[in-house]
C-alpha cells in the first residue's frame, strides 16, 4: 500500500471541516459538565430579565424603511423634487429626487401603526409590536453593516451578539448549541457573523444549512452515525477525551477544549437535534400558520418553524436570515413585493404562534436589515442604501407592544428624533435579557472588550 | 471512516502483534513512539470495542478501524504546536 494514499493533514482537516467537525462547534463535557455549563458558566443576569431569549429575522440586503413601516406623507407630497437637505458625504451609488413609495400604507391595531400593503399579516399583529424607526449605523456597504450589525463592529473581527448572549446567560439546553443560526449567508462578513471570535470557542454560532440551502434541506450535517452504534460512540469518545485531555493539559489552548466539548455536544445532539429540528411533527395547522402550505411562504416558513422548536427548546439566540434578498437598486417594485410575500406570513405565524404558546413574554424577536434605502431613487425603480436613518422592530420578551420609538426626518432619509444606533439596540437587547452592556466585558489583548465598545444606551422607554 | 479503515489495515502490513500496531499507528499518525500507557489503554480499547461487536462480522477489524479514528480525531494530530 501507498503511504500516501492513507491521509494526511491537509486531506484530513478539509473532510473533517465539512464532516464530523462540523457537527457542533460548541460543547460541553458530559453530563456532569453540562450542569456546569448551565450554571457557572452564565456570568449574568446581572438585574432582572424580561427576555430569556432571541429570535432575530434578519432582512439581509436592506428592507426599505419608507416602504414598510416608516409612513412618510412628505415623500409622497413631494414625489419627483429634490431632497432639500443635503445628502450624505459618503454614499453608495448616485441617486436622484426624492420617490414615493409604490405601496399604500394605512393604519392597523388598536395602536394605529403605519404598516405598507406589503406586509398585511404583519400588521395584523402590530399591537405586539415596537417600531424602532430612528435606527442607524455608519456604513454604507452590506459587509460592514451586517458585522456592524452582527458583532458592534465593522473594523475588526469581534464576537456576535449571540454569542455575547450566550456567554452572559450559558444554554437552558446543554444537549444543543446554545445559539444556531439558520440558512446564514456566507458572504458579507460570513463566519465572521456568528463567530464567537474571542470568546470561548463554545459560544460560537452552530449554523444550519446556508443561504445557498432550501430550508427544507437545512440540517446539522451528519446528525445520525451509521458506523458505531451508540454505546461504541461512547467507548470511542471516552478515549478521544481521555488523549485530548492529556494533549490540551500540556498547553493551555481555548480552541483545543472547545473541540474536546464539541465531540460531546455532537453525541448528545444526535437523540435531541433530529426531534427538535423536524417541523413535520407540527400539526398541519400549526404548518399552515407559517405559510407552509404555499410555495412562496414555505423556505421561511420552515426557518421560523424551526426557530420556534429552537427556542422552545432552550436555545438562547437564534436566528433566522432571509438572504440576500433585499437589496433593490432597481426593480424595487417586483422585488420589495416578493420578498415581503415571502416572509409576511411567516413572521405573523411566529409571533401568533409564540403569543399562543406563552412564549412571547419571555422570547424577544427582533426584525430588521443592516440597514435601510434611501428615499430618493436609484435609477427609476430602485434605491440606494441607507444606513443614516432605517426601521427595526422587536416584539416580546419584555418590549411594549403597540408602539413606535424614534423618528426619522420627514422624508425618511436620517434618523432625527430619539436616534437609535447600533450600539443602543444592542445595548437595549443586552437589557432586556437581564444583561448590563457595561459589565458584559472580556478580557482580551490587555482591556475588556464589550459587545457596545465603549459606547451604547438602553431605550427604556421601549421595556415594560 | 475511509481512512481510519485504511490505517487500521496498514497497521497490520507485517501481522506484529497489538503493541507493535499501536506504536506503528503513533508514529504514523502523530509522528512519535505511543507511550506505554498507550499501549496499555489502547489494547484494553481494543478488546472492548471487540467485545462489544462479537455479533457482528470481524469484530477484531472494527475494533482496529474504531481506534484509528480516533487517533486522526484527535487534537494532537489536528493540531500543529
Amino acid at each position: 500500500m501507498d503511504l500516501r494514499d492513507l491521509i494526511d493533514r491537509r486531506t484530513l482537516l478539509r473532510r473533517a471541516s465539512a464532516g464530523f467537525g462540523a457537527l457542533a462547534l460548541q460543547g460541553l463535557l458530559g453530563a456532569e459538565a453540562r450542569a456546569r455549563d448551565v450554571a457557572e458558566r452564565r456570568l449574568g443576569p446581572h438585574f432582572r430579565p424580561r427576555a430569556k431569549r432571541v429570535i432575530f429575522l434578519f432582512m439581509h440586503g436592506g428592507p426599505s424603511q419608507v416602504d414598510t413601516f416608516d409612513y412618510k406623507p412628505a415623500l409622497e407630497r413631494d414625489d419627483g423634487k429634490p431632497l432639500p437637505f443635503a445628502k450624505p458625504r459618503v454614499v453608495f451609488a448616485e441617486t436622484g429626487n426624492l420617490m414615493r413609495s409604490p405601496w399604500k400604507f394605512r393604519q392597523h391595531g388598536e395602536s394605529g401603526a403605519w404598516v405598507s400593503e406589503l406586509f398585511p399579516a404583519v400588521a395584523g399583529e402590530v399591537d405586539r409590536i415596537c417600531f424602532l424607526k430612528s435606527l442607524h449605523g455608519t456604513n454604507p456597504a452590506h459587509g460592514g453593516a451586517l458585522l456592524s450589525l452582527h458583532t458592534g463592529s465593522d473594523t475588526f473581527v469581534r464576537p456576535s451578539m449571540g454569542s455575547w448572549i450566550h456567554y452572559g446567560l450559558g444554554t437552558e439546553n446543554g444537549d444543543l448549541p446554545g445559539f444556531i443560526t439558520i440558512c446564514p449567508t456566507l458572504g458579507h462578513g460570513g463566519v465572521n457573523n456568528w463567530s464567537s471570535a474571542f470568546l470561548p470557542g463554545t459560544h460560537q454560532g452552530t449554523p444550519i444549512g446556508d443561504a445557498s440551502i432550501p430550508a427544507k434541506e437545512a440540517a446539522i450535517r451528519h446528525l445520525a452515525n451509521p458506523t458505531w452504534s451508540r454505546r461504541l460512540q461512547r467507548r470511542q469518545l471516552d478515549l478521544l477525551r481521555e488523549r485530548n485531555l492529556e494533549h490540551a493539559a500540556r498547553r493551555a489552548d481555548d480552541p483545543l477544549e472547545a473541540r474536546i466539548r464539541s465531540f460531546e455536544l455532537a453525541f448528545r445532539m444526535q437523540s435531541e437535534a433530529p426531534k427538535v429540528l423536524d417541523v413535520e411533527r407540527e400539526s398541519a395547522a400549526t404548518k399552515k400558520l407559517y405559510g407552509l402550505d404555499d410555495p412562496r411562504t414555505e423556505n421561511f416558513g420552515r426557518q421560523c418553524l424551526m426557530a420556534r422548536r429552537l427556542a422552545e427548546a432552550g436555545v438562547r439566540f437564534v436566528q433566522c436570515t432571509h438572504s440576500y434578498k433585499w437589496d433593490q437598486h432597481g426593480a424595487l417594485k417586483r422585488d420589495h413585493a416578493k420578498n415581503a410575500a415571502e416572509v409576511d406570513r411567516p413572521i405573523a405565524g411566529l409571533l401568533r404562534d409564540l403569543a399562543g404558546r406563552g412564549l412571547l413574554d419571555e422570547t424577544l424577536v427582533l426584525w430588521g436589515g443592516e440597514f435601510g434605502r434611501t428615499p430618493v431613487a436609484q435609477g427609476g425603480d430602485g434605491r440606494d442604501h441607507n444606513p443614516h436613518g432605517f426601521t427595526m422592530w422587536m416584539a416580546g420578551g419584555g418590549v411594549r407592544g403597540g408602539m413606535s420609538y424614534g423618528e426619522t426626518d420627514e422624508y425618511g432619509y436620517y434618523a432625527a428624533v430619539d436616534k437609535v444606533h447600533v450600539h443602543d439596540l444592542h445595548a437595549t437587547i443586552l437589557a432586556l435579557l437581564g444583561l448590563d452592556h457595561e459589565k458584559l466585558t472580556y478580557r482580551f489583548a490587555g482591556r475588556d472588550f464589550r459587545l457596545t465598545d465603549v459606547a451604547g444606551r438602553v431605550i427604556r422607554d421601549v421595556m415594560i | 471512516m475511509d481512512a481510519a479503515a485504511r490505517l487500521a489495515s496498514w497497521s497490520a502490513e507485517g501481522g506484529e502483534g497489538e503493541a507493535v500496531r499501536i506504536d506503528r499507528l503513533h508514529r504514523r499518525v502523530l509522528g512519535r513512539a505511543a507511550t506505554s500507557a498507550e499501549i496499555a489503554r489502547g489494547r484494553r480499547y481494543l478488546a472492548e470495542v471487540a467485545r462489544e461487536t462479537a455479533a457482528a462480522s470481524d469484530p477484531a477489524g472494527r475494533a482496529w478501524r474504531s481506534y484509528a479514528q480516533v487517533l486522526i480525531a484527535s487534537n494532537e494530530f489536528l493540531y500543529l504546536d
